[in-house]
């Protein structure tokens, strides 16, 4: 139980390694962002359709409100689920029959079919909230809805990633990728 | 003090009622189109009218008074009754005949114009009214008293000589003054039998010749006055003489003013009009004004389409409207609730170029959001659009009317040698194409409806 302990602290400690920056853009989302702040301009700049903004008769500013809303919903709900997928996994690798010699490397296969199932669901909750209609605000997502569903996927992997290398059980690190090139004091 | 008391309380009252009405139309501010004026010449009693009736007296107008074995003479049922129909739009009646001038004829004399007689000259050539057939002359006279209806009975067989420089001036010229007047022409063909000689028939070498085989030839009823008027004869002369079906005629109206009406002036939008319109969530129809403004949700995947039949903005017989255009205007609102939105909360679009406007044999149809679709605007917004259709450029129907009873000069000679039983008008088309093009030179971009959208865009 000790060991298990150990694990989820150590995996929480390699997810809010980068978790912190998810947790900094929700609350500004949440808050609101600067109109004339970076972000506001990086949205209005590489995400949004600004054209039909403009042509509509609007700047970004006055109808960014939705979409920084449904930004901050999409990374609460991925931070979720890439925390419990993340916790999951390093609790379970306590649980793995691990009773020989190299016998670990075969739990490389659930680690990557687990691994493969968290990226499908990144990769639908995004969909979810960038290209359905659950959100108004999805139809100012124009040619950058490809940087936000790259970026996403990418980001929220990298924390799993670090989460598991530093939180999977010590004698099943073999399972995941490069985690047993980790130091022993880890 | 009490009465300006009152005064305030009623200026008060009806500002507040206006701003209500405003916001529960949930309109941005906006000015209505005004519907183009449609001339019309002013309605004169028709007891205060004269009719002038002319009949044309060159030889070739001969053929339509003898009769053909196994033809149906229409042209001396026509004239015959063409006395009552001219009492039943005026009341004094007044009978001419022209050639090369216009002759009046005495009451007693009427009776001879279905007679062959009456197109016969002893005398010599330069003397005879029966030569040529200068229909410029009623034109002339229409001109000169325009309140007057005027009906001219011809063959209407005028070479291309005519057709040109001053001879053709002399007609455009009366004819462009009449249409100015808000007048407009009526023509009406009909195929009768005939039986005797065609003078004038243009030969290639530059000469002319005459034809006497045909057994068949249209002759014109050229009505100039009102709209009213000459729908009154042409229906007139439909319900006495062209029943049977073989009975062949054709109808053409020359008018500057080819529309019908303003559809907005007397309120003749429906709901109908967009189909299944009603069906759609939050339903409402209701008109600001004269404008009509169709109120409901709708999401991205709809497409809406306003039709009107061609017979409710189009003259029957006319030449009707080549080119429609439409102007049009949109505003959004990031509010959707009718009650909240305030003036300041309608932005207005950038956009030019939303719906399309494409007329049919049968209607007109403005395929709403067609070049800008709904699914390029943005959900979670009120918008409200208006656009006005305007009747832009006249069209040629009434030339197509007559194309198969017209023959070109130069295709006559050769026509003539095929021995054809039913003859031609020479240049008809021409003559219609001239006519029409100095109706469209008084033509302007009219005004035909207006409509609004006023919708909620949901997923």
């Amino acid at each position: 139980m000790v060991n298990i302990i150990r694990s989820l602290i150590l995996s929480l400690l390699g997810l809010g390694s980068i978790a912190w920056i998810s947790v900094l853009l929700i609350s500004i989302m949440l808050v609101g962002p600067d109109p004339d702040g970076f972000l506001t301009e990086f949205f209005a700049e590489y995400i949004i359709i600004a054209e039909k903004v403009d042509i509509l008769g609007y700047t970004f500013s006055e109808i960014s409100d939705e979409l920084f809303l449904l930004v901050a919903h999409m990374n609460i709900t991925l931070l979720l689920i890439t925390l419990i997928m993340t916790l999951s996994w390093s609790t379970w690798s306590h649980y793995l029959n691990v009773d020989a010699p190299g016998k670990a490397k075969i739990y490389f296969i659930h680690w990557l079919v687990f691994t493969g199932i968290l990226i499908a669901i990144l990769l639908a909750i995004i969909f979810f909230f960038t290209q359905t209609t659950q959100y108004n605000a999805a139809d100012l997502i124009g040619g950058g809805g490809y940087v936000i569903f790259s970026f996403s996927a990418l980001f929220y992997f990298l924390m799993y990633y670090i989460g598991v290398l530093l939180g999977t059980a010590r004698f099943a690190r073999s399972s995941v990728l490069l985690a047993n090139k980790l130091p022993g004091g880890f | 003090m009490k009465n300006y008391l009152r005064i305030f309380l009623l200026l008060f009252l009806f500002s507040h009622i206006s701003i209500v009405e405003a916001k529960e139309n949930c309109a941005p501010e906006f000015e209505l189109a005004k519907p183009s004026s449609i001339i019309q010449s002013a309605d004169t009693d028709s007891s205060e009218k004269s009719v002038f009736i002319y009949f044309d007296q060159s030889l070739s107008m001969q053929g339509y008074t003898k009769d053909q074995p196994g033809q149906n003479n229409l042209y001396i049922n026509v004239i015959d009754d063409l006395q009552q129909i001219a009492e039943n739009v005026g009341t004094k009646t007044y009978y001419h005949s022209f050639g090369k001038s216009i002759v009046p004829i005495q009451e007693n004399k009427i009776s001879q114009v279905i007679k062959p007689s009456f197109y016969e000259c002893t005398s010599s050539a330069a003397d005879c009214n029966n030569q040529e057939s200068k229909i410029h002359l009623p034109f002339k006279m229409a001109e000169t008293n325009p309140d007057s209806t005027y009906i001219i009975v011809t063959d209407l067989f005028l070479s291309s000589k005519q057709l040109v420089g001053g001879t053709l001036s002399q007609l455009t010229k009366p004819l462009k003054s009449i249409l100015k007047k808000g007048k407009s022409v009526g023509i009406i063909g009909v195929m009768s039998s005939f039986n005797g000689t065609i003078f004038d028939i243009p030969t290639r070498a530059g000469g002319t010749v005459s034809y006497t085989e045909a057994q068949k030839r249209p002759f014109y009823i050229i009505v100039i006055g009102d709209q009213k008027e000459i729908n009154q004869v042409k229906k007139n002369l439909e319900e006495q003489h062209f029943n049977n079906p073989e009975d062949q005629y054709k109808y053409s109206l020359i008018t500057s003013t080819p529309i019908l009406q303003n559809l907005n002036e007397k309120e003749l939008i429906t709901e109908n009009n967009i189909k299944d319109i009603s069906k759609a969530e939050n339903f409402n129809f209701d008109f600001l004004k004269t404008l009509p403004i169709y109120k409901f949700d709708i999401n991205k995947k709809s497409k809406l389409k306003f039709r009107v039949k061609n017979s409710e903005i189009i003259v029957p017989g006319s030449t009707g409207v080549s080119q429609f255009t439409i102007k049009e205007s949109l505003w959004s609102s990031k509010e959707i609730r009718c009650k909240k939105i305030n003036d300041g909360d309608w932005r207005q679009a950038k956009l030019e170029n939303i719906s399309e406007v494409t007329q049919g044999d049968e209607e007109l149809s403005l395929e709403l959001f067609k070049n800008t679709p709904f699914s390029k605007l943005f959900r979670g917004m009120r918008y409200f659009y208006v656009v006005n259709i305007y009747a832009d450029k006249p069209g040629n129907l009434s030339e197509e009317i007559f194309k198969d009873w017209s023959i070109r000069d130069s295709d006559a000679e050769e026509f003539k040698d095929g021995n054809p039983v039913e003859f031609k008008t020479l240049n008809l088309t021409k003559i219609i194409k001239i006519l029409n093009s100095v109706a469209n030179e008084e033509f302007q971009p009219t005004l035909i409806a207006s409509l609004a959208l006023n919708f909620n865009l949901l997923k």
